[in-house]
């Protein structure tokens, strides 16, 4: 079971590594718009994160939430400690 | 003979759907009579090949049925194909460009006219990315569909997914259309194309795949884990769900255990075969314990063709194999058999497969070098676990990648623009002074 700052650590080497850049992580970035997470991204996202035991469900997430690294780590720290999935 | 089939199941099926896409439907009895009229037309208007637009608007597989009867071959146009690359397709084709306006006009016609059966005809004509760098078109006769969907419709429970609803998700541009399509229409099925939206937007996809009755999914593997993200929204929810027919790249293993634990009684086809042998030659029914490893590409006594591994190239030998090619095909995919069952190695040359397009990068290649500004281009493939995760270029010369991915957007479709650009002093090289591919790939 991970902590909430294991879990944001996980969740950020992951986003970096489905981007291709450390520039998914600044605070400024909107990810889908600069192409940095795409269709393909997302997917891989979800299912990395889902390897990490967090389940999100794609038809209840708002459609921006992709586009910060806030947002996703948010997300999932909720999904985590809520024990439901999203 | 396929046509007579579509004939009479337009006769017979009167009010059941044929054709769906979106909100749009076209019903069995209307679609032969509409296929007819615009025949008519077509076999008056010429002989050479009619070009369309691959979308999924209704019009255009109905337009399909019309050059079927009519005898004319159809070039379906991919929607992403930028301007420049459809006028030199439609050029060095000398094809007629059909629209949609000419399309209705001749399905409103009412006019008849005998129906091609010369089985040698060319039926459809499809582009596909060869290893000189420029694509190259393959023209499928009737012969090799009817050879296709032999083999296809006696797979275990993919015609009785086929006389259901057959749902595809592949442009009319990519032959993995030509399975769903043409399984619905011979079985007497109902065919049903996914819209961008349908497919870009995940409730409306778990809105259209729960509502639509799907019995037969046929679909790449990309698109298999797009909706294997959903399926807390669609388990439980598919009642008629009976096959998949999985194609175009390789299928995960994980991806196919993840289908099977949510789909345990849904047949899961990893189908596998070149546009040059009519969309699929061979599949394996996968099941939960093969999970483990790579998952077989078909068993070679239950093959559309003769396969063998020669040299550890795999060779096709059949009905299904393009005329072009005098009836034996090379395919540069490598292969290996244990016992009867066949897998998948890899390509003989550098061609990719991305969300199930193929990519040849030295097409790529080629068009960002005649771009001003760069001296040498190569492309090659970001990888995490074995798939292939998207494309990088390294660019010797000037540009920035934004102003390299717009210009390739004039010549390329959206799928072959890289999305990661790096600029490098030279490129480096192997002993004997070619591009160190290798290399560059650990360099990503």
């Amino acid at each position: 079971m991970m902590t909430e700052k294991e879990l944001e650590q996980a969740v950020e080497d992951l986003l970096v590594q489905v981007c291709g850049t450390p520039r998914a992580l600044s605070n400024e970035a909107d990810l889908l718009e600069e192409g940095l997470l795409d269709s393909m991204g997302v997917i891989e996202l979800l299912e990395g994160l889902e390897d990490l035991g967090i389940l999100l469900q794609p038809t209840r997430l708002p459609k921006d939430l992709f586009r910060r690294r806030a947002s996703i780590v948010a997300v999932c720290r909720a999904a985590c400690f809520s024990g439901k999935a999203m | 003979m396929f046509l007579e089939e579509i004939y009479e199941n337009s006769r017979r099926l009167g009010q059941r759907t044929a054709l769906a896409a979106g909100e749009q439907e076209i019903c069995w009895g209307q679609l032969w009579p509409m296929a007819m009229g615009l025949a008519a037309r077509l076999r008056r208007q010429g002989t050479g090949p009619v070009a369309l637009d691959g979308g999924t608007d209704l019009w255009v597989p109905t337009a399909m049925v019309a050059c079927l009867i009519a005898g004319r071959p159809y070039l379906p146009l991919h929607p992403a194909l930028p301007p420049a690359a459809r006028r030199q397709r439609l050029t060095a084709a000398r094809a007629q460009l059909l629209t949609r306006e000419e399309a209705q006009a001749g399905f409103a016609s009412g006019e008849v006219c005998p129906v091609a059966c010369d089985p040698d005809r060319e039926i459809y004509r499809m582009y596909t990315s060869g290893s000189t760098g420029v694509p190259k078109p393959v023209a499928i006769t009737q012969r090799n569909l009817e050879s296709f969907l032999r083999w296809a419709r006696r797979l275990p429970e993919i015609q009785a997914g086929a006389e259901g609803v057959a749902v595809g998700q592949a442009s009319y541009a990519f032959d993995l259309s030509v399975a769903d399509l043409y399984l619905a229409l011979t079985c007497g099925g109902t065919h049903r194309s996914l819209t961008e939206s349908e497919k870009s937007d995940p409730v409306r996809r778990v809105e259209r795949l729960t509502g639509c009755g799907l019995s037969l999914l046929v679909t790449t593997p990309s698109f298999l884990r797009v909706l294997l993200t959903d399926r807390l929204a669609l388990a439980g929810r598919l009642e008629h769900f009976r096959a998949v027919f999985c194609c175009g790249e390789e299928l995960p293993p994980a991806v196919a255990r993840r289908f099977l634990e949510t789909f345990p009684h849904v047949a899961l086809y990893n189908a596998y075969g070149p546009t040059e042998a009519t969309c699929a030659v061979s599949a394996a029914r996968i099941t939960l314990a093969e999970c483990g490893g790579p998952l077989p590409i078909g068993r070679l006594d239950r093959c559309a063709v003769a396969v063998t591994v020669k040299g550890g190239e795999i060779f096709l030998q059949g009905e299904s194999v393009a005329p072009a090619f005098g009836g034996v095909y090379a395919t540069g995919d490598l292969g290996r058999t244990e016992g009867e069952m066949l897998y998948w190695l890899g390509r003989k040359d550098h061609q990719l497969k991305y969300k199930g397009y193929r990519v040849e990068p030295a097409e790529i290649e080629r068009a960002l070098e005649s771009l001003p500004g760069v001296e040498r281009a190569a492309v090659v493939s970001r990888r995490r676990g074995g798939d292939i995760r998207g494309l990088v270029a390294f660019i010797v010369g000037e540009g920035s990648g934004d102003r390299l991915a717009a210009a390739l957007s004039q010549r390329l479709p959206s799928y072959m623009i890289p999305g990661q650009w790096r600029s490098v002093a030279r490129l480096p090289l192997t002993p004997n002074g070619k591009c160190d591919r290798k290399l560059l790939e650990e360099m990503v």
